[in-house]
């Protein structure tokens, strides 16, 4: 339970000296009786003595950390014992969710859990300077005053404040300090990103229109529901303040086992452990995921990696879902699922972005991190049965497999789709090389079109690829995020000879332009940032060939959102680091139409100016 | 009438010549006191590990708990040494006692100092440590080390110089 605030940090007791100066009398007095008073070998014990005192001068201890003012409290919900309960009996399943991403999600604040250089760099935003440096054994932000900030206070004073929790350790860190209100904490405005190495604005790290505000987010109501484990916000509505509780902070073992108290307190006793693996059962004082039916055992993942709203929102205010929701338990009963039909029913949840920005005009999510979405509506699990019903461990294991996508590696390839869709014509049916990227289920089936923290993330989404889909749409298909150099044209014909799909009409622009040209510059900006990222992906090289990347990404980072010129500027350096005999091939003057590039191989400004006229400027938040 | 039989010789050979007279007390008295401190020290510290042994089996939560991993090496480290220099103390007082002279005050407290020191060093510690910092009493256990250190040559010299 919050490990770090439970452990003691006090300094030496006298107990534990008197210990000390007891065990060394004792072995003084052996010694002295042994020696029997021989004076030059009492000298040398004395010595030993003295030399022994000494080094414990040498000894510095450690600066210790006292938790931060403002981190959430231990939580009150009944039967949870945090993690750190688990390890005595499961080491190895304790060290492998240890190395999860899911573990590290939020941390107290120290120089051990900020990934961030502490050095007090000067990071400048708006004419204002924000620091993040190192005291002791803590970590400080100076920042204009957050709240003030969020009030559209423009002369906001500087504020210096402890750095009470972290958010993240994959991609991104986000760090947090002390609001105004009691228990109330606000992000600083700059984000780190771990694998560029880089601080970030917030505002730029993620998707957001140009002078767009930031949505203000509360970890007490915006974080705490998926961060923690039984969070409880606990609102204080007439101050605005909160007594935030979690039982454990980050994704816990709890999170997806249920509480543990009963499990720990059953098997103290050896007998019971013993009987209980004699009998091969399940055990009732604990939640094993994978004996789990199809939908519960989804349902644990979904608790988080969905979108939705609290049927109580009154009690989530106070309680959060711990009350509300167990491992094991059906989400239904503790929140409404999100679906484009959910907010436009009547007395449906009322949420702040716009649907568009959440949802892809089929339905499909377009929000990463939100995978259970995708999920259930995969025909895969709402026509699948028993075993052969598609859940999140179908390809997914815990403890199992790479922290990044913790793919089971039994799992791995195609296998978690082959066990209901072997044969050779699944073998077959792809029409790619056996072994390319293109034959792979997941390339054709879930291609990225969501997105999350400056990257493309998989659809989660079960589907096909549809020229007519991304006609309706504008969701880019499977086809053209590696074929970013073929029309949408292209593809449908394709898709009509292989699998005989029916060819929509294709407006004259898009049969003439290159899908990654459209996209990259007209589509709106969510798929301005998918286009983005694929520009930088090996995947689409190897089936674009090169020569036009390095023009459509020098163009698409001047993007007027933030978030898709720095993933333009990412993939332009790993483009730049292609292999020369890899990039440019002959390209016929028809492909370089369709490429929009003039004779010097770069972009035909006409052509780049009206496919800018033609973008759907339409606001697009993404703020995931 | 017969004469009465003749006394039985003594076991012991004839006075070693290298060895100072008064010194077979002194190798009986060192001999004593080894091996109690041996016996008594296995004894001690065979429930010492029964005790840990038991914390597994009941899970204890100040034993097992993530977080208590450096608790855990120390009190196994406190086990281990306390029976191993026990163990060592039993050798040294048998040493003694096939080796007449073997015996010096210096290595007699210095393996009796190491016996409290090292394991005493080690099971305070453990019992006091703080996240991943053994607690004060782990000063004991470089002064228990020299003290075997000490204790070891001095016997090993010994020994090979009767030898």
């Amino acid at each position: 339970m919050l490990d770090a605030i439970a452990i003691d940090r006090s300094a030496a007791s006298p107990a534990e000296l008197a210990a000390l100066v007891a065990v060394a009398v004792v072995a003084g007095a052996l010694a002295f009786r042994a020696l029997r008073g021989r004076r030059a070998l009492l000298a040398l014990f004395g010595v030993l003595a003295v030399v022994t005192s000494a080094s414990a001068s040498l000894l510095r201890p450690a600066p210790r950390a006292s938790a931060p003012a403002g981190a959430p409290k231990p939580g009150t919900a009944l039967g949870y014992v945090s993690s750190s309960a688990c390890l005595g009996c499961h080491p190895g399943e304790h060290a492998s969710f240890r190395r999860t991403f899911h573990h590290t999600m939020t941390r107290l604040a120290s120089p051990e859990t900020v990934s961030a250089p502490l050095d007090g760099r000067p990071l400048e935003l708006d004419g204002r300077v924000v620091r993040l440096e190192r005291r002791g054994a803590e970590v400080w932000a100076t920042l204009p005053d957050p709240d003030r900030v969020i009030a559209g206070d423009p002369a906001a004073g500087d504020v210096t404040r402890r750095v009470v929790l972290t958010t993240g350790s994959h991609r991104e860190q986000a760090y947090w300090v002390a609001g105004a209100r009691s228990g109330d904490l606000r992000l600083v405005p700059f984000v780190w990103l771990v694998k560029d190495a880089a601080f970030v604005p917030r505002r730029e790290a993620f998707l957001t229109p140009p002078g767009a505000p930031m949505p203000p987010v509360r970890w007490a109501s915006s974080c705490i529901a998926c961060h923690a484990v039984a969070g409880e916000p606990r609102h204080d509505l007439e101050r605005d303040g909160f007594d935030t509780r979690a039982a454990e902070l980050g994704v816990g073992c709890e999170a997806c086992h249920g509480p543990g108290a009963a499990h720990v307190e059953r098997h103290r006793d050896p007998v019971a452990r013993y009987a209980q693996r004699a009998s091969g059962g399940a055990d009732p004082t604990i939640v094993h995921p994978g004996r789990l039916p199809p939908e519960r055992s989804s349902a644990l993942c979904g608790q988080c990696h969905a979108y939705a709203f609290p049927r109580d929102e009154a009690g989530f205010w106070t309680d959060g879902y711990s009350r509300t929701f167990r491992a094991g338990d059906a989400l239904e009963a503790s929140r409404t699922l999100i679906t484009p039909a959910a907010l436009e029913a009547r007395g449906g949840p009322v949420i702040d972005a716009p649907a568009s920005a959440i949802f892809w005009p089929d339905g499909a999510v377009r929000v990463g991190g939100r995978e259970y979405n995708g999920l259930v509506a995969s025909p895969c699990h709402e026509r699948g049965g028993g075993d052969r019903k598609l859940t999140c461990l179908s390809c997914h294991a815990m403890h199992r497999g790479e922290p990044a996508g913790q793919i089971d590696p039994e799992r791995g390839g195609d296998r978690a789709c082959t066990t209901c869709h072997g044969g050779d014509r699944a073998a077959r049916h792809s029409h790619h090389a056996d072994g390319s990227v293109g034959s792979a289920c997941v390339s054709c089936h879930m291609p990225k079109t969501s997105y999350a923290l400056l990257s493309a993330v998989r659809s989660h989404r079960i589907d096909s690829p549809s020229a007519a889909s991304t006609l309706a749409t504008g969701r880019p298909n499977a086809c053209n995020l590696c074929h970013l150099d073929r029309t949408l044209a292209w593809t449908a014909r394709w898709l009509a000879e292989w699998y005989g799909a029916a060819t929509p009409p294709i407006p004259a622009e898009r049969a003439r332009t290159a899908a990654g040209v459209h996209d990259g510059l007209a589509g709106d900006a969510g798929v301005r940032a998918l286009v983005a990222d694929a520009l930088g992906s090996p995947a689409s090289w190897a089936a674009s060939g090169g020569g036009f990347q390095a023009a459509l990404l020098e163009e698409m980072r001047r993007d007027p959102y933030a978030a898709v010129g720095f993933i333009a500027s990412r993939s332009l350096r790993a483009v730049t680091a292609i292999p020369p005999e890899r990039v440019a091939p002959a390209r016929t003057p028809a492909e370089r139409d369709a490429l929009a590039l003039g004779p010097d191989g770069r972009l035909d400004p006409a052509r780049v100016r009206a496919l800018l006229a033609a973008r759907d400027v339409r606001a697009i938040t993404i703020a995931e | 009438m017969s004469s009465s039989p003749a006394p039985p010789t003594s076991p012991k050979a004839a006075p070693n010549p290298d060895v100072p007279p008064g010194r077979d007390a002194v190798d009986a008295a060192s001999v004593d006191r080894h091996l109690r401190a041996g016996w008594w020290g296995l004894a001690v510290f065979v429930a010492v590990g029964a005790a840990l042994e038991l914390l597994h089996a009941i899970k204890a939560p100040a034993y097992v708990d993530a977080g208590r991993e450096t608790t855990r090496l120390l009190l196994r480290l406190g086990h281990a040494h306390g029976t191993l220099l026990s163990l060592l103390n039993v050798a040294y007082a048998l040493t003694v006692r096939a080796r007449a002279g073997a015996a010096t005050p210096l290595a007699s407290a210095s393996l009796l100092a190491s016996l409290v020191l090292l394991p005493g060093g080690f099971l305070l510690g453990g019992i006091w440590a703080r996240g991943g910092d053994p607690g004060l009493g782990v000063l004991l256990v470089p002064a228990g080390a020299v003290a075997l250190f000490i204790g070891a040559i001095v016997v090993a010299r010994r020994v090979t110089r009767r030898a």
